[in-house]
């Protein structure tokens, strides 16, 4: 026989236990729009039943229920599409910066348009054919001048923009490494939070989200893997483990030096070459990933391509200037046109005169030497440079062809890059974005379920309630009413 | 499947977000006129749009080249007329002085004219063109010719003599010649029929009352003048050989013109109907996002 508080005893737990799902509604309701917060449930089981002892047979007739008992409150998640999405939102991170580096390539090179480099070379070339169609003319050979220098120009502000492009790359870098080490701090420290808080059975619901967030962040910057053991994560950073579940105090963090990225232990604030660990870190996706390839993969070829084809132009041109008479002198004048550093030539080509008469548009002429007169209608030399378009011309970087035909071919794989890089983008976008959609069927906060769970847990709870009154009644009918007569 | 508010959020976002993208293409595209942009619009398409731009400015400058090398040629063509009249006036005068009814007097009156057209044929073969000789090969700013006093060997008459060719370019790896130098007009020095030494004849013949030089004088003058005029046919074919340069100079610049606009231009009408539809797009996914985005169970339950 169940004592005669029983049923009040059963409802007082029917009430704590809705009231507990109220609130967790009231927390999931509140959460809605976290980012990375996974729904909470929390799961009833019916309590531990009672014997029900007979009263004739001296056995038990059965069990009688003893309420209702909150055993857990779980989160909504499952780790197989955390899996997916951070596989998928790693790529994400490389593509968007490759994209982004390639947009700023097209911006820097400007074609196709009236102002690019094709442009500036024709004009150039045009000018030394205006030139020789008039070559003792003070204009055309000032043209010739400022078309070179326009070319020149254009070609060191080029070089500028790439190296500067380079430089900011290099600068991101450092910026997401210093991002990845305190994501990797952030996880250390969630890691001994949870681990403490677990240890008594609860569920770290909100620590655990927490530091699911952090990983889903770190996903986009550097390829991640992680493994749970005994509440934490072990994580792993492209092909090197950087913090083990054990919870100890050694776990790493990354450092980029020179090319290269090295775990070195977290405790070190200034790490020198020395303290790096061996073999260095290879990071195959992510932001990191990206951004080393922009600077590898685009700007570098680009500025060396760049240079390939100044070198080339300078030598060219300076080889048929030399060539050639000059105004001033009867003799050939053996004047560069252009002038340029060999380890940077597009940054530091310049047109090497300043004088227009030094300008040699006659060609070299055997009968010239016997003569004391110039030759100022002999525009030939100049000619020459002018039908340099039309010339084949070897560069090292790229098959043989005219200088058009190098910047055009420049310009196509800057295209064909650019797409890729467009292509791959959109693709992952809208797989991270399709992965996130899986993950919010099973975790996201729907209104309106918590609405109708509300309505449901509200409902239950007045049920409980009106159960103690009832209750309250009975006893009300022993406790005052029993005995008394009229 | 477990469908959440903020999933149709993200997804109602993504949609709008596409479609602005859309319409920020479409309007770039009619806002420059241009289909291509930057070389990833159509890398292939960007090639040839280069290419095609590149032959233009290539063209172009031809262009300039040839309308230089026509007036230099025209100019040539005229002054060579002017060199055709004297010495067909030459002719008239060294018939008219072999004739033997006249006397020496008359002679001596036609040798004063006879040295008129020499001091002009020594003009002509100083013609400038742009400040320029244009008989003296390469040497464009030496006069070829000094002025004597008097009809003289042409000898003491050359300064300086070039013979060289001025080529212009005028198509890809086409050059053309737009000079013609004195041996070729007025003959060389050692030219029994050089033009100064048949006037210089002419000259001293009627001067010296000898018909006999004035007939070897008219003899040279004949042959002078046909090669004179053979030098105006050379002139004349290469200018009209630089027209019909020019001409195709003018249909390739057409073609390369549609060529460039094929590839690089867009098509407005297609763009702007293109534009619409995306608009129409936008507008109904705005719309099925304000329905969407409001209705929860909140907003039913009082």
């Amino acid at each position: 026989m169940s004592s005669t508080f029983f049923g009040l005893e059963m409802m007082k737990r029917a009430l704590f236990a809705q009231q507990t799902a109220l609130n967790t509604v009231g927390q999931n309701i509140s959460n809605a729009n976290t980012p990375g917060y996974s729904r909470q449930v929390v799961n009833m089981v019916a309590s531990q039943p009672m014997y029900y002892p007979s009263m004739t047979s001296g056995g038990l007739v059965g069990q009688i229920g003893t309420g209702v008992d909150v055993q857990s409150i779980t989160r909504m998640r499952e780790s197989f599409l955390d899996t997916q999405y951070r596989n998928q939102n790693q790529l994400l991170g490389e593509w968007e910066v490759k994209s982004d580096t390639v947009n700023k390539l097209q911006a820097i090179l400007n074609e196709p348009s009236d102002t690019g480099l094709t442009s500036a070379l024709n004009q150039f070339f045009n000018a030394w054919q205006t030139l020789s169609t008039d070559p003792n003319n003070p204009s055309a050979r000032s043209v010739v001048l400022q078309r070179g220098k326009q070319l020149a120009d254009l070609l060191n502000e080029t070089a500028q923009q790439l190296n500067d492009l380079n430089n900011d790359l290099q600068t991101n870098i450092q910026t997401q490494v210093t991002q990845v080490n305190s994501y990797i701090d952030q996880i250390q420290k969630l890691n001994v939070q949870i681990k403490s808080a677990e240890t008594f059975g609860a569920n770290a619901n909100d620590l655990r989200d927490q530091r699911d967030y952090l990983v889903d962040q770190l996903s986009k910057i550097a390829d991640v893997k992680v493994t749970e053991n005994n509440q934490s994560y072990t994580l792993q950073v492209g092909d090197k483990t950087v913090l083990v579940d054990d919870g100890s105090t050694t776990w790493k963090h990354v450092v980029y030096d020179s090319g290269t990225f090295y775990t070195v232990d977290h405790a070190i604030t200034n790490p020198q070459s020395s303290d790096y660990d061996t073999p260095s870190l290879n990071i195959q996706s992510g932001e990191l990933k990206g951004l080393v390839d922009s600077q590898n993969i685009y700007v570098d070829t680009y500025i060396n391509q760049l240079n390939d084809f100044t070198n080339t132009l300078v030598t060219q041109i300076n080889t048929q200037h030399k060539q050639g008479y000059t105004l001033s002198s009867s003799q050939p004048t053996n004047v560069d046109f252009f002038t340029a550093n060999p380890s940077n030539p597009a940054a530091s080509i310049q047109v090497a005169i300043t004088d227009t008469s030094l300008i040699a548009a006659a060609s070299p002429n055997s009968i010239y030497t016997n003569d004391s007169g110039t030759l100022s209608g002999d525009g030939n030399n100049a000619l020459s440079i002018g039908n340099m378009y039309n010339q084949s011309v070897t560069f090292a970087t790229s098959s043989a062809g005219t200088f058009e035909d190098f910047l055009r071919s420049m310009v196509g794989q800057l295209g064909v890059q650019g797409q890729e890089a467009d292509q791959m983008e959109k693709n992952q976008n809208s797989l991270v974005n399709q992965m996130d959609t899986m993950r919010q069927s099973v975790s996201g906060v729907s209104l309106d379920e918590e609405m109708a769970n509300m309505i449901k847990y509200q409902q239950a709870y007045g049920a409980a309630a009106r159960m103690v009154t009832t209750i309250d009644s009975l006893l009300n009918t022993i406790v005052t009413g029993m005995g008394i007569t009229r | 499947m477990r469908v959440t508010q903020s999933m149709m959020n993200l997804q109602m976002l993504q949609n709008l977000s596409n479609s602005n993208e859309r319409m920020m293409n479409l309007q770039n595209m009619l806002a420059s006129g241009k289909r291509i942009n930057t070389p990833s619009d159509d890398p292939v398409g960007v090639n040839y749009a280069l290419r095609y731009r590149a032959q233009l400015n290539h063209l172009n400058q031809f262009k300039t080249n040839a309308d230089a090398a026509a007036n230099v040629l025209d100019f040539t063509d005229s002054t060579i007329g002017q060199v055709t009249d004297v010495l067909q006036r030459a002719r008239e005068l060294a018939v008219q002085g072999a004739n033997d009814s006249l006397n020496s007097g008359d002679r001596q009156v036609i040798a004063k004219e006879v040295e008129q057209l020499f001091h002009q044929l020594v003009q002509l073969g100083n013609a400038q063109f742009n400040g320029k000789y244009i008989f003296n090969g390469q040497k464009t700013d030496v006069k070829p010719f000094s002025d004597p006093g008097s009809p003289t060997d042409p000898t003491n008459l050359w300064a300086n003599f070039d013979t060289r060719s001025i080529d212009y370019l005028v198509s890809d790896g086409v050059t053309i010649s737009v000079n013609i130098t004195a041996d070729n007009v007025f003959g060389a020095n050692s030219d029994a029929d050089n033009a100064f030494t048949a006037l210089n004849q002419l000259y001293t013949g009627l001067q010296n009352n000898d018909t006999s030089t004035i007939q070897n004088a008219l003899d040279n003058i004949s042959t002078r003048l046909d090669k004179v005029l053979a030098a105006r046919a050379d002139i004349g074919a290469r200018s009209n050989r630089v027209n019909l340069i020019e001409q195709r100079l003018n249909d390739m610049n057409t073609n390369y013109q549609k060529l460039l606009s094929s590839v690089e231009d867009a098509d407005i009408a297609k763009t702007i109907t293109d534009l619409k539809t995306a608009e129409n797009v936008q507008q109904a996914s705005l719309a099925v996002g304000a329905r969407i985005l409001v209705p929860t169970l909140v907003d039913f339950l009082k």
